[in-house]
């Protein structure tokens, strides 16, 4: 096995352990991403000379005796949008948007001895589910560069998949995390909305954004997730609420878990060998002691448009003075989706916030007092080509980019913690995987489900081929 | 379906500064406006007719009031 193919965890264990050198690990991954880059397009830029400098300190401080933290001397890379002072980041644009506030996360990853090996491609200003970047270049799917990545943020799950890096943070404000996560075959995390600081992150709709992860096993989230969340006085909504030592509960399994199956609406519209893949997920969790149990979601169905409604108009308000003297930079298609929410008036704003709450408190108590937690698809559908999601492709398009947010889009409007987690494979060789959502703040449950899950199948170590 | 025209999208384009919106861009506009402001109308049919209020503060203590035990 390639040092690569280790986790953040074992590779966390062997640097700070002497096992290895975070120089040779940080080495072979640079090697990994000037392979993989040709064919998969992840990375905006490469920072190979700091980042081996930086593994250089990481060893010194390491045989110096010097305390070390959690991520020490480990590579990681995330979407560009988190903000470094010093450095711009694209937010996958050409437009050059001016720097903002510098990123906490970064901070606290930096605090944890990790070291930032690049910066990762991402939809234009996260406008966009596919992957497909007309500026930067499309992302590409590790399993099959002919079809796409995911999106937004899409280098982080081609990274990841790819073994490029042992981690990434993206945002996900319609399954912009889940989403790539599900296309490329590797844990996905979107915490509850307050869990995790969003200071320094582009904004794109404020109230709904949550930064996520993406993690190749559920203990490697557990560990990342516990050194982004907790509160940040930089960010006013983010939760005071203790931050847990997720991984403690693995040990607990899932015997008694009460998982939820949707009787509407979720399981729906999906395609049969997602279908396939999905059931034998819920076979595995129920032979680990789950108990399976079928729930009725309230209401669905507009709870997409409803975080569109949010969506539009906070997006609309954070790019107005940027797209009225820079239009020319933006695609069209993305100009127009930063424009929607000027056509949405003020109170249908307000309203849609108002019952933000009210539609919460009743989802959670219609379907988690039956259950723990709900299981449902992440993506419904095969991962899509490129071409088939290609804005100037046919207008069925527009109603397949609208299915990729289907499953996904609803829990951001409704705050709460979700993870995509892989669970096997379609016809067209590219990954899918299952969604599992809980009660806010039970992310601890959700990392649960995921391990246990892992414990029994081995989805989550199948890594793509380099192509020749 | 309740939204704007693409006139009216015209003129509110044209308050925001947003001179590049042409007939086309508007009409896309509407469109995806429509849709979001419709869902709001059809959520909002589900509770009584009231005062509502509300903001995202509200939410962060709706989502920490609602946390549980870990099961």
């Amino acid at each position: 096995m390639s040092v690569v193919d280790w986790t953040l965890t074992e590779t966390a264990s062997a640097i700070a352990e002497r096992r290895i050198s975070s120089v040779e690990v940080v080495a072979e991954h640079l090697r990994a991403i000037e392979a993989w880059q040709p064919h998969v397009n992840a990375f905006v830029s490469v920072f190979a000379e700091q980042a081996l400098d930086a593994a250089r300190r990481a060893d010194d401080a390491l045989s110096t005796g010097r305390g070390v933290g959690p991520l020490h001397g480990v590579p990681l890379a995330h979407k560009d949008m988190f903000q470094r002072p010093g450095r711009r980041s694209t937010c996958g644009s050409r437009a050059s948007p001016p720097p903002f506030t510098a990123s906490t996360l970064l901070e606290r990853f930096d605090a944890a001895g990790a070291i930032e090996v690049g910066a990762l491609k991402m939809a234009e200003f996260a406008l966009g589910p596919t992957g497909h970047n007309a500026f930067l270049g499309d992302c590409r799917n590790p399993w099959n560069a002919a079809h796409v990545s995911g999106g937004s943020s899409s280098g982080g799950g081609v990274a990841v998949a790819a073994r490029l890096v042992c981690s990434s943070l993206g945002s996900d404000t319609g399954g912009s995390v889940r989403l790539p996560a599900s296309a490329t075959g590797v844990l996905g995390l979107k915490p509850t909305n307050g869990r995790v600081t969003r200071a320094g992150m582009m904004p794109l709709a404020p109230s709904v954004d949550v930064p996520g992860i993406f993690a190749r096993s559920a203990r490697d989230a557990a560990v990342v997730l516990r050194i982004a969340a907790g509160h940040d006085p930089r960010d006013a909504r983010s939760s005071s609420r203790p931050v847990p030592d997720y991984a403690l509960a693995f040990a607990r399994g899932i015997e008694g878990l009460r998982v939820g199956v949707p009787e509407n609406f979720f399981l729906e519209d999906v395609e049969p060998d997602v279908e396939v893949a999905l059931a034998e997920s819920r076979r595995v969790l129920e032979s680990l002691g789950a108990r399976l149990v079928t729930v009725r979601v309230p209401r669905p169905e507009p709870l997409t448009e409803l975080s569109r409604a949010l969506v539009y108009a906070e997006a609309s308000a954070v790019h107005s003075t940027w797209l009225r003297d820079h239009a020319a930079g933006y695609s069209p298609q993305v100009r127009v989706r930063a424009a929607t929410g000027f056509a949405i008036p003020a109170p249908i704003y307000l309203q849609a916030q108002a019952l933000r709450p009210l539609l919460l408190w009743r989802f959670v108590q219609a379907v988690f007092d039956d259950c723990d937690v709900l299981h449902l698809p992440t993506l419904g559908m095969a991962v899509p080509t490129r071409a088939e999601t290609d804005v100037g492709s046919a207008a069925a398009m527009w109603d397949k980019i609208a299915r990729l947010v289907r499953c996904t889009a609803p829990f951001n409007y409704l705050g709460l913690p979700a993870i995509s987690v892989p669970c096997g494979f379609t016809r067209n060789g590219l990954p899918t995987s299952f969604q599992v959502v809980a009660r806010p703040f039970a992310e601890s449950t959700l990392l649960r489900v995921a391990h246990a899950f892992e414990g029994a199948t081995d989805w989550h170590r199948r890594a793509p081929p380099l192509p020749t | 379906m309740p939204g704007p025209d693409t006139k009216t999208v015209l003129d509110l384009a044209q308050l925001q500064q947003q001179a590049w919106v042409d007939e086309a861009a508007a009409q896309r506009i509407a469109a995806g406006a429509a849709a979001a402001i419709e869902a709001v109308h059809a959520a909002l049919a589900d509770f009584e007719a009231g005062l509502q209020g509300g903001d995202a503060a509200d939410f962060l203590a709706a989502l920490e009031a609602l946390a549980g035990d870990e099961p």
